[in-house]
């Protein structure tokens, strides 16, 4: 591959892409003006004022279990951050607690087998996910002791001790911020749009079969492989600098949240990018009727983009909803950021990464096949 | 590929140097039962501007397409320059202009930015690549338009460019594809007289038209395809003396056609072919045969008045219509 042909199709992919000066501002003010609009409109469904001293966690416990007892030092600890915690050996009333929303949640220890059960009602969506949370890190705690107490009891009181491996990792929970209606749709309006971006990349492919210079390039001595990277890097990076220019507008102007550490942030953007445009090239080779392809981006995009709690926030829609979601790369794309602003936790960043790349990948050789099929 | 012929020219022997640019052997295309070009043979010397002609879906643009390398053949083989299509088809694209049928030019790109974007693409690069982009655009008359979007530009003007994106860089060969198709006469004579310049600049030309006058004014040598097949081919004097057998008379008429009877007028002795147009009839009849005496009297009887009678010669037109049966823009 020539990279002097390659950059020579990129010039003139900035230079189209820079002129579209509609494209550009549709992509650049609208997912602003809907950060603006929900981040306003739906500030009282977003509990920022949510302070962790008012969770209120029910629970009923196995009677002198060594989970149990792992729990009541559970309970020391999430009672120095606030939680209050309240006994009840009614199981029935528990559940039924919660389903009122008495409670922000309510935990079920059992001992054969030694399982908790979590009943959480997402009224309290924050305070039950940070129980949820805590309780997440303590069970790996309780496991990685049960094992070391079965296989290496000389070592259990350095386990207990190890503070590395002890749930007071929690202390990583950012409790001075949750999402605010701002900070949501910065996040997801920004994902939506790059999404969107696949239309640039589905453009910079229908623009050159309507203009008839597809033909002409190929005409040329110049690589097929050339051309489609060229295209490629073109619209990736306009679209990287629109995804920029929204990021910085709602960091500066609307003083969004991004987190401390915004590289692997930007990492999952860039990726996010390359998957929109690499699926935009794919859809306008594999369906050439101009009005079916671009139809099936139009609808298959709000949908990923639903899945993936662009709109609302995912988590209060149902357990049946959410299991679909998992086929929505936005929804990766969206844990992953939100885990990195608000939980310093950057183990969804790779997956979202390689998520968004392994499908651009599949696009790009199938884009590639069809490409080949059209020249010699 | 050069090929050795001779000539005699007054009473000095002379060897002259027959280059043969494009070299079309046993060409064959199919798409599904379709066979869009049927085991065609042909030569392109250096030099020559070649008039394809050809109804549509004769095969000419398919034919075209596998010379740029567009579309892949499934028989046959092509040489341009010396050089197989299949192995060497970078290097043979670097001597080949190519003028699509349709307009193919950015609209959001200036004119210079659209000629100097193709014309990297063959290599060109830096000041060169501007000059020689400059140069195209002067050549087609659009250099004070050079910093214009074409899609200001009328039909005419988008043409020229096409023609500026495909000549900037120099090329050997220029396949030039209808390049005159909804134009002014302004700017299809422009064109006509650029493409004779370029071909004395010693560029070979490959030049499809519908328009028979075109391809009488500029191509040297004309090749007649139908139905995937060339069937037939030479100079102009060549191929009208394929049908000298004929001559014809144009018939203008002031008055009502409507008693003409063309079996009638097919029964006088001679007469092969009619074609009745709106005020006229064209009448061909065997070269030999003296029966214009016989054909005034018809009409004379007929009491339909006469306004002017034309004697002419075969044109191309002509010799379409008798090689393959139908008229070229039908």
């Amino acid at each position: 591959m020539n990279l002097g042909n390659v950059f020579k199709i990129f010039n003139k992919e900035m230079l189209h892409n820079m002129r579209e000066t509609k494209g550009n501002v549709m992509m650049i003010l609208f997912p602003i003006i809907l950060i603006v609009i929900l981040g306003m409109a739906l500030s009282p469904v977003f509990g920022t004022q949510t302070e962790i001293g008012e969770v209120k966690v029910l629970y009923t416990k196995a009677e002198d279990s060594e989970i149990s007892a792992g729990f009541e030092r559970f309970m020391e600890y999430a009672g120095k951050v606030g939680m209050k915690f309240e006994e009840t050996d009614d199981i029935e009333a528990g559940v039924a607690s919660v389903k009122q929303a008495t409670y922000s949640c309510y935990v079920l220890l059992k001992d054969h087998p030694q399982e908790i059960i979590l009943y959480k009602n997402n009224r309290y969506y924050f305070e039950a996910n940070l129980v949820e949370t805590m309780l997440r890190t303590f069970v790996e705690k309780f496991n990685v002791i049960s094992a070391v107490a079965s296989e290496n009891p000389v070592m259990l009181e350095k386990a207990l001790e190890e503070p590395k491996t002890g749930f007071t990792d929690v202390k990583l929970l950012n409790r001075e911020r949750q999402p605010g209606s701002l900070d949501y749709y910065s996040v997801t309006m920004l994902t939506m749009i790059l999404l969107y971006s696949s239309m640039t990349g589905y453009w910079s492919v229908k623009n050159e079969q309507n203009c008839k210079t597809g033909n002409r390039m190929l005409c040329s001595p110049i690589n097929m492989r050339e051309i489609l990277a060229g295209k490629t890097l073109g619209s990736i990076t306009v679209t990287i600098i629109q995804a920029f220019l929204v990021l910085a507008f709602s960091r500066f102007v609307l003083n969004a949240y991004w987190g401390d550490n915004i590289w692997p942030v930007i990492a999952v953007i860039v990726s996010e990018a390359i998957m929109a445009v690499s699926i935009g090239i794919g859809v306008a080779f594999a369906i050439r009727n101009e009005a079916a392809s671009s139809a099936v981006l139009n609808t298959v995009i709000p949908v990923m983009v639903f899945f993936g709690g662009g709109y609302v926030p995912f988590e209060i829609l149902g357990k049946a909803l959410q299991k679909i979601s998992v086929i929505s790369p936005v929804r990766w794309t969206n844990r992953a950021i939100f885990s990195a602003i608000y939980s310093n936790d950057y183990s969804i960043v790779p997956v979202a990464v390689m998520i968004n790349l392994g499908i651009a990948v599949l696009f790009i050789v199938a884009s590639s096949l069809v490409y080949r099929k059209e020249a010699v | 590929m050069i090929a050795y012929g001779s000539a005699e020219m007054s009473n000095n022997y002379k060897e002259v140097v027959f280059v043969i640019i494009v070299k079309i052997d046993g060409l064959t295309k199919k798409y599904g039962d379709i066979i869009a070009v049927d085991n065609i043979s042909l030569e392109i010397q250096e030099g020559e501007i070649l008039g394809l002609l050809g109804p549509n879906g004769a095969g000419k643009s398919t034919t075209i397409n596998m010379i740029t390398g567009l579309v892949s053949m499934d028989k046959g083989k092509i040489l341009v320059m010396g050089r197989d299509i299949k192995k060497d088809a970078n290097e043979i694209k670097k001597n080949i202009g190519i003028v699509p049928q349709d307009i193919a030019i950015y609209e959001d790109l200036t004119s210079l930015e659209n000629v100097m974007f193709f014309a990297s693409l063959y290599g060109l690069k830096g000041k060169e690549l501007k000059r020689r982009a400059e140069e195209a655009l002067e050549f087609t008359g659009l250099s004070d338009k050079a910093k214009s979007f074409p899609k200001d530009f009328s039909g005419g003007m988008k043409r020229r460019l096409n023609i500026a994106c495909a000549i900037a860089h120099s090329p050997k060969l220029i396949i030039m594809d209808e390049p005159t198709v909804g134009i002014d006469p302004q700017s299809r004579n422009h064109i006509l007289q650029s493409v004779k310049v370029l071909n004395s600049r010693g560029t070979t030309i490959i030049y499809t038209s519908h328009y028979m006058e075109e391809v009488e004014e500029v191509c040297t040598r004309i090749a007649i395809m139908d139905h995937g097949k060339v069937i037939a081919e030479g100079t102009k004097e060549e191929l009208k003396s394929i049908i000298t057998d004929k001559r014809s008379v144009l018939i203008s008429f002031s008055g009502s056609m409507e008693r003409i009877d063309e079996a009638e007028l097919k029964g006088i002795y001679g007469v092969k072919d009619i074609e009745i147009e709106e005020n006229t009839v064209k009448i061909s009849s065997l070269r030999d045969v003296d029966n214009l005496d016989k054909i005034i009297l018809y009409f004379t009887e007929k009491n339909i008045p006469i306004r002017s009678i034309e004697s002419r010669t075969p044109d191309l037109e002509t010799v379409f219509l008798t090689l393959t049966g139908r008229k070229l823009r039908n």
